[in-house]
Order: C-alpha cells, then structure tokens, then sequence
C-alpha cells in the first residue's frame, strides 16, 4: 500500500467519521459516508460524495477510536490504489469497484474525481493524483 | 450537531466575498441558500434552474438589521461540506444536486453543485458543495 498526500492539511478540509462495522480501508481508499452515518468504501453504484481515507483500519488507535480521518478537496496524492489498467499522464479518473480509482470512460455514469498527473511505478500502478 | 443547519468546514479553504443584493429581488435570499450575481454584480437568485455559477449565502437573512443596513450578504464558494434545510423535493444519498431558480438545491438537470452525503432523520441533509462536471 502506498499512500502520500502532497498538500498541507491546511489546504484541504479533514473530517472523522465512524467506520463501519466489518470494513476495512487503508489511506489512499476511496470512501462515501452511508445513511448512518458511516464510512464505507465507494462504488460505482454509490459514488459520490468521495472522500479520500487518510486512516488504517488496522491501526491499534483507529481500531480503538472506531473513526477514520478523511479528506477532501484541491488535493495532490501518491496513490497505488487503481483498478488494473493501462495509465497515463492526464487520463481523467473516476470511483472504481471497492473504494479503487478507475480510468473514466464515456460509459461511466460517474463523475471524474481525478486526474493521473504523474506515473511513476507503472508494474505497480504508483502514481501521482489530481484530485478534484 | 446535526440537528440544525450547519456549516461543517472551516472558512480557511473555501473563498469569501460580499456584494449588494439585488434591488430587484424579493427579500427571499437566507442563509445557505445559493444564488447567482446579475450584470449588475449583485446577488440575486439564479435566472433558472440548473444554473451556474452559483455562490452560497452565508449571511442569515437580507432581513436582519446589520444586512439591511449594509445591504450586503457573504457568499461562499469552493469545497465545504453543510447541514442544510434549503432543498426541495425528495433526494437520496448519492444524489448530484443543483441549484434550482428558487435558490434551493434539488435534483435536476444543470450544473452539479453538490452531492447528498446524508440525509438525517428530521429532514435535513448532509451536503458536500463541490462543483461537478457529470457525463
């Protein structure tokens, strides 16, 4: 898992919210907040809003918290978190399967939230992300 | 926390700026609703639904005193997330939001304003205001 945000937490806004029971996310995880008010990992089907996780669930002190810190906004991230594909500079990104980013299609009925602005490990999908 | 409209960001990320109200417009603009500037630079409510590009109100009322004597309100634009009762019509978690010509949000066709993060038992919803281009 690889996972580094570029901007200052004073450039982006930071919330916690409860994660629900039985999920698992990493930082770098796409996650939406569900009807109770819980953080549960983006789909295609439930896309947006799309918050970027910031918190390993794994963590001794998330897991005793029981929340998640996640960010959004004008935000710059190393991220290895994408469904196999093909990337490249500029390929506009949107919510794949499981909380993953996914190349944008024509057919996607979800918005772009991002853009590949640098690839910098392309065997393991390590790159540099816009995010919108 | 939730049980009234809110503003759920810091001001430090999103921009803040005032301008007169439209001498044209009813006394109708209030708080976290979102309006448009005319020719005139002045906040008035947007000329149809779907419209952008749209501000947030955060000044409580063109009704209160201090705004009157003013004759200013603050908007807001950027990324933030709000508790908001200016909505019409039923939404649902996940539903893209514009800004509709009454100046409240509801789902429609136009420019995403927001998206419905939540909405919470007494019919106030949890919005993130973030500018969205939609296929």
């Amino acid at each position: 898992m690889v996972f580094e945000l570029l901007t200052g937490l004073n450039r982006v806004d930071v919330f916690s919210a409860p994660l629900k029971k039985g999920v698992s996310v990493t930082p770098g995880t796409l996650v939406v907040i569900d009807s109770k008010g819980e953080v549960v990992r983006a789909t295609p089907e439930r896309a947006m809003p799309v918050y970027v996780c910031i918190s390993n669930s794994e963590e001794p002190a998330v897991r005793a918290a029981g929340t998640v810190a996640l960010v959004y906004g004008d935000l710059r991230m190393k991220t290895d978190n994408f469904v196999d594909d093909d990337y490249s500079p500029g390929d506009p990104l949107t919510v794949g399967p499981n909380g993953a980013l996914k190349k944008h299609t024509a057919s996607d009925n979800t918005p772009i939230v991002g853009y590949v602005e640098q690839v910098i490990d392309p065997a393991n999908k390590v790159m540099i992300v816009r995010f919108v | 926390m939730l049980d009234k409209p809110a503003l759920l960001s810091s001001l430090a990320n999103p921009r803040i700026f005032v301008r007169p109200v439209s001498v044209f417009e009813p006394a109708k603009i209030e708080e976290y609703m979102f309006v448009a500037l005319d020719g005139m630079g002045c906040a008035t409510l947007p000329p149809y639904d779907g419209f952008f590009p749209v501000y947030m109100v955060l000044s409580r009322s063109v009704l209160e005193p201090a705004v009157r004597a003013a004759g200013m309100v603050a908007l807001m634009h950027g990324r933030f997330r709000v508790i908001t009762d200016k909505v019409e019509g039923p939404v649902a978690e996940g539903d893209p939001l514009i800004a509709s010509a009454s100046g409240l949000l509801k789902k429609g066709r136009g420019a995403v304003v927001g998206w419905v993060e939540r909405v919470l038992s007494n019919g106030l919803l949890v919005v993130c205001v973030r500018p969205t281009w939609m296929p």
